[in-house]
């Protein structure tokens, strides 16, 4: 633990990327549960407020699929078989709690199977509706009391407002010391690359809020000043979709002549570019922040206008990250059987290729052992920036 | 005469004469649409949604239309790849819904004509729509689809009706089935204001609540046959259900789907009464997973023939709702209250038994636990469909459980809704053939085990 | 001075050397199967036929599936970018490119001789070289042939286009039926066109259209591609060649760009060694 404390910032962050359980675990040694969920949708705010470690269940592009074969067919979500497949192996043999959602098919499917064979003391599935309409914020809600009740009593304590509201602005202060991460990517070249970004965002996942805090403001400080900033390169890339959780495949595209500079995904700005509002049920606020403001193309948005508004409506927040990072390419990153981002593909094409951004898609097996054939179109997209 | 009779039930499988007529209730969805479209009634394309959509939609006087069906009638009669091609040029992955890609190519391809239906469209073509009923039950690609056919119909509106979906566990939680219903109701007052503001009139609650009984009373009778199969040996077989189930699923408000229940029932309580099977000499009673080999019925009637094997019972999705005790309805008026209670119960009706047996989901999985008992099954027939996600994901969860907990052994082979090729009937067969040991053998665990029926 | 282009792909290796004005000469080899690739060795080659030494050429750049780990080139570029140089400097006007290589096939975009679009088949061997070679070992016809025995198919066969599996099962079937080896390769050829027509579709085709690669020397391909794309196209000369002609185009234009004593900086690092693909360790086989 000491030594894992000695590292700073930028090392500090590589270290949890590559050992993503090992402060989980030392927390458990001194007494603290741990509660792992599925996707950015269950509220880490309670999780926080009840004095748990919240813990992103991640997939790993690096571990053959294996045992989870037997129980998830192949044509389902890459990513969630591949985080079965890691439960069922005991990787995450230490968790306490076990948050399952209904982000999508696979989240929702997945969660079901899991709690039938990776038991935990305490375990709770999360819906969410598909709309984002006020009678569907009532009702998650009412489902966040539930998740609430039901970890009170892993915790053996009531939840109160004022921890809560605590544990909310602890997390609504990532979110602002994420951003201001994101802003050091503005300059050409970015003073931070994507795979350092990744491992950040990865860290912070895995440890307390408080802890992930300290180590962005690390990484700030250490980046604003630091001399060894990447390599100017022909791409700045905005990248749309699934998530990206392994450097390996970071690595990849920036060494193609692109640097990543910013990521609309699950692990990179979706669940940190909107503050929670304070309300005064501050559950009000929690509710209507992932029901509402989480980009995802999961959550149904209202279409009852023109396809060209409706493009508007869907990606216009698009068009704001591709300006004020100055991006001049978007890679739109599919894991194989995502189904709510591939039928958004040419839906969003045709929106960022209006603004004059060229589109590279790509649909990958979840898995670094067939990244590299995918070098090729890196490269190729980069030569067609460039 | 007798051997031509033979021909026709080994083509279709079907043994009921009622499952025979059922065509005519999707040629009237048809002759519906196509007399709408003269009329200059508005058209909607829709999903399934367990009724809560269409019959809000039907009673407002919009007709619907269902481009899954399409893509089940475009596969067999040869015109779906080229829409599959299509879509595939227009950048969708070709790992989604083989259905959605179907109508994704059809609808470029729709509007690429100014609307109007290509020459040697399968069927004559789907009508434009006005708008899109979407659906939040069952899967993604039931919202995601309809959401991305807007890309060919730019001013059509696409609604999305959305169902709760609670875990099993919270779904016993107090209090949340009746948040769920409220969610429900309050969000068809929206999907009826969408509604009223898009076709310029006014939902008549009467007529809502002439359809809301009426669909209960086909559904409840839809039900009794049901339970009229328990008998052994099986009056009838999943041949028979796939054909008569598109009244209930479609058309349960339609009086005349009423009536054909009623020839269904009587037909197959004559059997009963009878003792008299639906296949000769059953020797195995099967439940079946998904979607049938729609091109390959015939090949039921081979594993009935060569090894007594029925299928008595199908995915609990395409069956009616079991009935809602009477009790629950005291006090109830509204019949949006009551569309939501048909949808939502229909949905959590086998919670219970997924609590009872430990396992999760209680939709698409835990109804098979109740079915293996009430039904007295040897097997699990699953027939995973490749580009039907939903149906697929808990296929084989459910052939372990059903192993493990009841000692109901299940086989498990492949297939398609839209590349009807992947279905390979010689395997398939031998695959039967293998499987008939294997249900003895669990003949005797269970026996063993003191669950024998 | 020279210049060379080395197109590693994944079944055919080519080196191209020009100078200035013209296309020096070529050498169009097997990549072979072998897991270290011996394209040093047709490079020698190239060079022995014009009497040239390493140090004669002023930038080397390698191109193709095999480009990444060249330990004697100058630059790596993407054959996707090579391709379309080498096309554009044959025949500008071509704005779409179809590349049908040996275990992939693209499609590539042109505007004013620059790369604006482009897209490559994913994990399927439908569309590619691959495909053809399976359906020609099946039926026992020499896969240099089938384009021409394709041609003279009176009736082609309906062969779906979906999936090579499905397609080696359909072509037996018809042989079982006793279609004639004509019609199967008419078929075949028709199915394969139109995958990849509906690829390339994506991008958009424009006229003028060009194949290139191994699959442009199948006569009866560009006939059936021809047909699905409704004109005439373009088949160059030598198909196999317009990557390394790119490469060596873009060789030149990188000379151009950097100092004299950068370009001998760069020279001595060539290591005249073999080539190593990504999917091999060292220490295998």
């Amino acid at each position: 633990m000491k030594d894992i404390n000695k590292k700073t910032g930028l090392a500090r962050a590589k270290d949890i990327y590559n050992h993503r359980s090992k402060r989980a675990r030392e927390l458990k040694a001194e007494g603290k549960k741990v509660i792992g969920y599925f996707c950015c949708f269950p509220p880490v705010e309670i999780m926080t407020a009840l004095d748990f470690l919240p813990l992103r269940l991640l997939g790993d592009m690096d571990e053959p699929i294996t045992v989870a074969d037997g129980y998830l067919p192949t044509v389902m979500c890459i990513f969630y078989r591949s985080t079965f497949d890691l439960g069922m192996k005991g990787r995450f043999d230490f968790i306490d709690g076990f948050i399952g959602a209904h982000a999508c098919d696979g989240a929702e499917r997945t969660s079901y199977i899991w709690s039938n064979y990776i038991k935990t003391p305490c375990n709770f599935f999360l819906d969410l509706p598909h709309v984002d309409k006020g009678e569907a914020v009532s009702y998650f809600k009412g489902q966040l009391n539930y998740l609430k009740e039901t970890i009170e009593g892993l915790a053996g304590k009531k939840l109160d407002i004022e921890s809560l509201k605590e544990a909310i602005s602890l997390h609504n202060k990532q979110r602002q010391l994420v951003r201001e991460l994101y802003y050091l990517r503005k300059p050409d070249p970015p003073l931070i690359n994507g795979s350092e970004v990744l491992q950040v965002m990865i860290s912070i996942m895995m440890i307390p809020a408080e802890e992930g805090n300290a180590l962005i403001q690390e990484v700030i400080d250490e980046v604003k000043t630091r001399q060894d900033i990447p390599d100017k390169k022909n791409g700045r890339l905005l990248v749309w979709g699934s998530l990206i959780d392994n450097i390996k495949f970071t690595d990849l595209i920036e060494s193609s002549g692109l640097n990543i500079i910013i990521e609309d995904t699950a692990t990179g700005t979706r669940p940190f570019w909107h503050d929670i509002e304070e309300t005064e049920d501050p559950l009000d606020g929690v509710a209507r922040h992932y029901l509402q403001e989480v980009k995802c193309p999961r959550t149904f948005a209202e279409t009852d206008t023109s396809y060209k508004e409706d493009l508007e409506n869907r990606y216009s927040y698009l068009k704001d990250f591709a300006k004020y990072w100055k991006v001049n390419g978007v890679f739109g990153n599919i894991i194989r059987n995502c189904d709510i981002h591939g039928y958004e593909i040419p839906a969003v094409k045709d929106y960022l290729e209006s603004l004059g951004l060229p589109v590279l898609i790509i649909e990958q097996d979840y898995s670094t052992a067939s990244l590299e054939p995918l070098r090729t179109r890196f490269q190729a997209f980069a030569e067609t920036i460039g | 005469m007798k051997t031509e009779n033979k021909k026709i039930k080994k083509k279709s499988g079907k043994t009921l004469q009622t499952a025979r007529e059922a065509s005519y209730f999707a040629k009237k969805m048809l002759k519906n649409a196509l007399q709408a479209q003269e009329e200059g009634r508005p058209i909607g394309w829709s999903m399934v949604t367990w009724w809560q959509g269409e019959l809000i939609a039907r009673a407002i006087g919009a007709e619907l239309v269902f481009p899954e069906n399409y893509g089940a009638f475009c596969a067999a009669t040869g015109g779906a790849e080229k829409h599959l091609e299509i879509s595939d040029s227009e950048g969708y992955p070709a790992t989604l819904c083989g259905y959605a890609r179907n109508s994704i190519g059809y609808a470029k391809l729709l509007s690429d004509n100014n609307f109007v239906p290509y020459e040697g469209a399968p069927g004559g073509g789907l009508a434009k729509p006005k708008f899109f009923l979407a659906s939040g039950t069952a899967c993604d690609a039931r919202y995601k689809w309809f959401q991305a056919l807007k890309r060919y119909f730019t001013e059509a509106p696409v609604w999305t009706v959305d169902l709760p979906m609670p875990g099993t566990k919270e779904f016993f939680y107090k209090g949340n089935k009746e948040l769920g219903l409220k969610y429900i109701v309050d969000h068809l007052k929206d999907y009826v204001a969408f509604l009223e503001n898009l076709l310029g009139t006014k939902l008549d609650y009467d007529r809502l609540n002439e359809i809301v009984d009426q669909t209960f009373k086909t559904l409840a009778l839809a039900h009794e046959v049901d339970i009229l199969r328990r008998a052994v040996p099986s009056p009838m077989v999943g041949s028979d259900f796939w054909s008569i189930m598109i009244p209930h699923l479609y058309l349960p408000e339609d009086p005349e789907a009423y009536e054909f229940y009623k020839k269904v029932y009587a037909e197959v309580k004559q059997r009963v009464d009878n003792k008299i099977g639906a296949i000769p000499n059953e020797k195995y009673r099967l439940m079946f997973a998904e979607l049938p080999p729609w091109h390959s019925l015939g090949f039921f009637g081979e594993l009935a023939e060569k090894f007594g094997m029925a299928i008595v019972i199908e995915s609990w999705n395409y069956h009616a709702i079991l009935p809602i005790p009477e009790e629950e309805f005291e006090g109830v008026t509204d019949p949006l209250e009551k569309v939501a209670m048909l949808t939502y119960y229909k949905w959590t009706e086998y919670n219970k038994v997924a609590l009872e047996y430990n396992v999760d989901p209680g939709f698409f999985m835990a109804a098979y636990f109740q079915f293996a008992k009430d039904y007295k099954t040897d097997g699990l027939l699953a027939h995973p469909l490749m580009s039907c996600r939903p149906a697929t994901y808990t296929l084989l969860h459910t052939k372990n459980t059903l192993e493990n907990k009841l000692k109901i052994p299940g086989v498990v082979i492949d297939g398609d809704i839209i590349d009807l090729r992947v279905f390979n009937e010689k395997e398939a067969f031998s695959k039967m053939e293998a499987f008939v040991e294997t249900m003895d053998h669990y003949r005797e665990e269970r026996k063993k085990a003191g669950i024998a029926w | 001075m020279f210049y060379a282009g080395l197109d590693i792909g994944s079944t055919i290796t080519k080196v191209l050397i020009k100078n200035e004005r013209k296309v020096c000469t070529t050498v169009i080899k097997p990549t072979g199967a072998e897991h270290r690739r011996l394209a040093n060795e047709i490079m020698d080659e190239a060079l022995r036929k014009l009497n040239l030494t390493t140090a004669n050429i002023s930038y080397i750049v390698a191109t193709g599936y095999g480009r990444i780990n060249v330990p004697f080139a100058d630059k790596q570029v993407t054959e996707i970018t090579c391709h379309m140089r080498g096309i554009n400097w044959l025949f500008p006007s071509v704005k779409t490119i179809i590349d049908i290589g040996g275990q992939d096939s693209k499609g590539i975009k042109v505007d004013n001789g620059k790369l604006v679009n482009f897209v490559m088949n994913d994990k399927c061997a439908a569309g590619t070289g691959r495909f053809l070679e399976v359906i020609s070992d099946l039926l026992g016809v020499k896969l240099d042939d089938i384009g021409e025995i394709s041609l003279q198919s009176t009736r082609p066969t309906n062969i779906s286009s979906i999936c090579t599996v499905f397609a080696e099962q359909e072509t037996l079937l018809q042989l079982s039926k006793g279609t004639s080896i004509e019609d199967i390769l008419a078929g075949i050829h028709r199915a394969s066109a139109s995958r990849i027509h509906s690829m390339v579709k994506k991008i958009k085709i424009e006229k003028d259209v060009a194949i290139t690669g191994g699959g442009a020397k199948n006569i009866g391909l560009c006939k059936a591609l021809e047909e699905r794309v409704g004109f005439p196209v373009i088949v160059p000369p030598e198909p196999l060649i317009t990557g390394a002609l790119g490469a060596a185009l873009i060789a030149s234009e990188e000379t151009k760009k950097i100092s004299k004593e950068e370009l001998i900086e760069k020279q001595l690092k060539r290591r005249w060694e073999a080539v190593t693909f990504f999917d091999e360790k060292p220490t295998k086989g």
